[in-house]
């Protein structure tokens, strides 16, 4: 099954169909894109735990990127830590055993390469035009949505447990 | 292989020890690794290398800025664009700053080869 085959087939396996007439076009497309990437990247073999929509989000273990450009967004990668050793074992394949500088690069790095395909595959199909900012990482953040956006929180489950991945797609070319 | 000196920029250290390992594998043992433009056009005064691998996406000074001191400073380096984020327009800043190659993330280890034998003087 091709790649993109599977991320469809993962995606109606979920409840996307009931909540994708509420997102917006750039967040479907973003969701879409993320699951082809995981797939490829990270674990074939998972499932879509749940997407939901949130105003108030806090974020322990800030692992972040921001879209630039219009349309804007913030992205992030959240869980437990345990998790996301896990998670980042499993992407980089470098013996991860710990929540360190290295497993928070790991994450970031496959955030980074995630956003970017996602830009440029937009950009081939002439959609828009974006850029990245540089991955950042802070602890304890609050993200309060503003009136016209929401969070969308993707909770991916591989074998290990649950990963958060998060997008606010902010008005115009804000950014957070 | 032993006289070709490389640099390699990126913020990543996952992406820095990849291409390392590629390129050592191909033969390529003096590879210098830098995490930010603004060093990357320092070791490049210091250590003169023969190509430059520059991400875009980087922390203090980014790739195409960098791109564009580095050619500044040596209007025949050569200078290799490594990054996930090809778009239309960061290929066309990519290449008005001087860049002579661009390989899209993740990097395919035959391709960089082809590109760095393509492109070695």
């Amino acid at each position: 099954m091709a790649n993109d085959e599977l991320a469809v087939s993962i995606l109606s396996n979920s409840n996307y169909n009931d909540i994708k007439p509420s997102l917006t076009a750039f967040v479907q497309t973003y969701i879409e894109k993320l699951i082809e990437d995981i797939s490829l990247y990270v674990d074939s073999s998972i499932i879509i735990d749940s997407i939901e929509t949130v105003d108030n989000y806090r974020i322990k273990y800030e692992l972040s990127q921001d879209i630039t450009g219009i349309p804007s967004a913030y992205s992030a990668i959240d869980g437990t830590p345990d998790i996301l050793v896990k998670f980042a074992e499993q992407y980089a394949k470098l013996g991860i055993d710990s929540f360190d500088d290295l497993c928070k690069e790991a994450i970031l790095d496959f955030l980074n390469l995630h956003n970017g395909l996602f830009i440029v595959m937009l950009s081939k199909l002439n959609l828009c035009e974006l850029s990245l900012n540089a991955p950042k990482q802070t602890e304890d953040v609050d993200l309060t949505t503003r009136v016209d956006g929401k969070i969308t929180i993707i909770s991916v489950k591989f074998s290990f447990g649950i990963v958060k991945f998060l997008l606010y797609e902010l008005p115009g070319g804000a950014t957070l | 292989m032993a006289d070709i000196k490389l640099l390699i920029c990126d913020d990543s250290i996952l992406a820095r020890k990849s291409m390392t390992g590629m390129l050592n594998s191909f033969g390529y043992e003096d590879v210098i690794e830098v995490s930010n433009g603004e060093d990357a056009v320092n070791k490049y005064k210091e250590e003169h290398p023969d190509i430059v691998f520059l991400d875009i996406v980087m922390p203090v000074k980014d790739g195409i800025t960098a791109t564009k001191e580095i050619i500044e400073f040596d209007p025949g380096a050569t200078i290799i664009v490594v990054s996930s984020v090809g778009t239309q327009t960061h290929l066309r800043e990519v290449i008005k700053a001087g860049a002579k190659d661009f390989i899209q993330k993740p990097v395919d280890a035959q391709l960089l080869k082809q590109v760095l034998e393509h492109n070695i003087k």
